[in-house]
């Protein structure tokens, strides 16, 4: 049975905030927002629980771009407990695993996904993925935050005509190809990295690379369009193999794909680098791009710039001139971003994916808007003692942290310092509170 | 350790401005202070906040808003020690 308190359907308004009637009398009413979704169904957002701001902000998107979204409703208070985007998706290979889970190959995700034997719901969720790729049909499979585990599958509601076009766009010879300077490399690298989404507030045309298991083929397509707009010409490499690669953006420190995408660029000198801010911090040789994704196996393929998705097999589908496709891809994975930055799991990086490096005292996070202070305490009072703070969650734009100092003398020889950091932005903020002994 | 100049600015008198400077390597621990080029003596002159912005893995941009504290035009020095 799928849960009963779920709708997985699109959404057709937001009130502005309202009060919502008191649970118990005497006691003063919420704040809440409430959601009207495609199938007369409704639900409120409470004000008080502080991720409701940025699930009304995913469910207006959802509304805006005609998508479906999966919500989770108390059936006694009638107040949203969990949200989580949908992906609209054809099913692919089937294939039963040791531990008696079935991984599933979803098109298109270069993710793998994973349907559990522990989940109550296995075998109808297994009939209808069974059902759905002997159909042939798109649908939409809802996952758990995190874990790629399928928790839930629908038709989808108001299936589009298909949009992919199968046969390649007629062209004529390509120009050749003009390598560029190792400068000129790493110019581009940082101007596509500079559309790094905020991880809260990510709005278009932010590029989710703080996202990185799933979506690269929209964010490939994207940093293709934006290099061509910068005069140059990419192409891209597709890798395929049993692929994984540590990543502190990942609540689990780490990403498996059953394929990934980037785009690639001539360089004088250096032959074809990728240019892959999800992955590195500057161009990298192919050879290196497919070191750090732990299948020597692993094959590489490389098309030209338009190729939007090109499958296991081969079957490749074309431009998307318009960035339709493109948008929605972004779109998604913006929202998968949002709605994971303000769940229990946090914004990127993650902490626990981190060494901690010389010189910081410790990792903190801090909510959007807010203060906090933080001491640390048997310092000896002799020394001299800086103390600086340094976001490590990315958010281009403007000033992330500000941070003010104390002083208390414990004792003749021990001092506690005091750090009391403001988050100047609306998103969540990872950070370093870090030391210089100037003297001792 | 090393220290720098990174600009000079000016404030008018009770003037209050911020300025920001962009691509620094976020693994380096930076210090900021300023220090008055005009002279007047009595009473402090400029007070400074910092404040900071990751903006991507390898760079970050420090925001540093300085306040005037008296009645008169003032310049000053953006100063920097890189700490380690």
């Amino acid at each position: 049975m799928a849960k009963p308190n779920v709708i997985v359907d699109g959404v057709r308004g937001l009130s502005s905030p309202i009060e919502a009637a008191a649970a118990v009398e005497g006691e003063p009413s919420a704040r809440v927002i409430e959601v009207n979704f495609d199938g007369g169904g409704s639900g409120n957002l409470e004000l008080k629980d502080h991720r409701s701001v940025v699930w009304a902000d995913v469910l207006d998107n959802i509304r805006h771009s005609n998508q479906s979204v999966y919500v989770e409703i108390d059936p006694q208070t009638n107040i949203i407990t969990e949200v989580l985007v949908p992906l609209s998706v054809k099913v692919g290979v089937i294939t039963p695993l040791d531990n008696d889970d079935v991984e599933v190959e979803l098109t298109i995700s270069q993710a793998k996904h994973y349907l559990r034997r522990s989940n109550p719901d296995f075998q109808r969720l297994l009939d209808a993925l069974k059902k759905a790729k002997d159909e042939d049909k798109d649908v939409l499979v809802t996952e758990a935050l995190n874990t790629h585990d399928i928790i839930d599958l629908r038709p989808i509601p108001n299936p589009m005509a298909p949009a992919e076009v199968i046969t390649p766009p007629s062209v004529s010879e390509a120009p050749k190809l003009v390598p560029i300077s190792p400068q000129k490399a790493q110019e581009l690298f940082d101007m596509v990295k500079s559309k790094t989404c905020c991880p809260a507030s990510a709005a278009a045309p932010c590029i989710p690379f703080l996202y990185p298991e799933d979506g690269c083929w929209g964010r490939a397509h994207e940093m293709c369009r934006l290099m061509i707009a910068a005069g140059s010409q990419p192409d891209k490499v597709w890798i395929y193999g049993n692929l994984k690669t540590p990543s502190a953006n990942s609540p689990n420190c780490i990403v498996e794909w059953r394929w990934y995408v980037a785009p690639t660029v001539q360089v004088a000198g250096s032959g074809i680098q990728v240019i892959d801010p999800s992955l590195f911090n500057g161009p990298v040789t192919e050879v290196a791009w497919k070191g750090a994704q732990g299948d020597p196996s692993a094959a590489l393929v490389p098309t030209n710039a338009s190729v939007f998705h090109r499958s296991f097999s081969g079957s490749v589908s074309y431009d998307d001139p318009a960035y339709t496709r493109t948008n929605q891809v972004l779109n998604n994975y913006r929202n998968q971003l949002k709605i994971r930055s303000v769940s229990p799991s946090g914004p990127p990086p993650y902490i626990k994916c981190l060494t901690t490096p010389a010189g910081v005292q410790w990792f903190g996070t801090i909510g959007p808007n807010s203060t906090a202070r933080w001491y640390t305490w048997g310092w000896p009072a002799k020394w001299h003692v800086f103390w600086t703070i340094m976001p490590i969650t990315h958010c281009p734009g403007g000033p992330q942290l500000t941070w003010t100092v104390e002083m208390e003398m414990a004792n003749e020889t021990q001092c506690t310092y005091w750090i009391t950091v403001k988050n100047l932005t609306g998103d969540p903020v990872r950070f370093e509170g870090r030391y210089d002994v100037l003297s001792k | 350790m090393s220290t720098g100049v990174q600009w000079t600015g000016s404030l008018g008198p009770g003037e209050t401005k911020r300025w920001f400077t962009w691509g620094w390597n976020p693994a380096l621990h930076v210090i900021w202070y300023m220090m008055p080029t005009t002279p007047k003596s009595g009473s402090p002159e400029l007070s400074w906040e910092v404040a900071v912005e990751r903006a991507n893995a390898t760079q970050c941009t420090y925001w540093i808003t300085v306040k005037n504290l008296t009645n008169i035009q003032l310049s000053f020095e953006g100063r920097y020690a890189v700490l380690s």
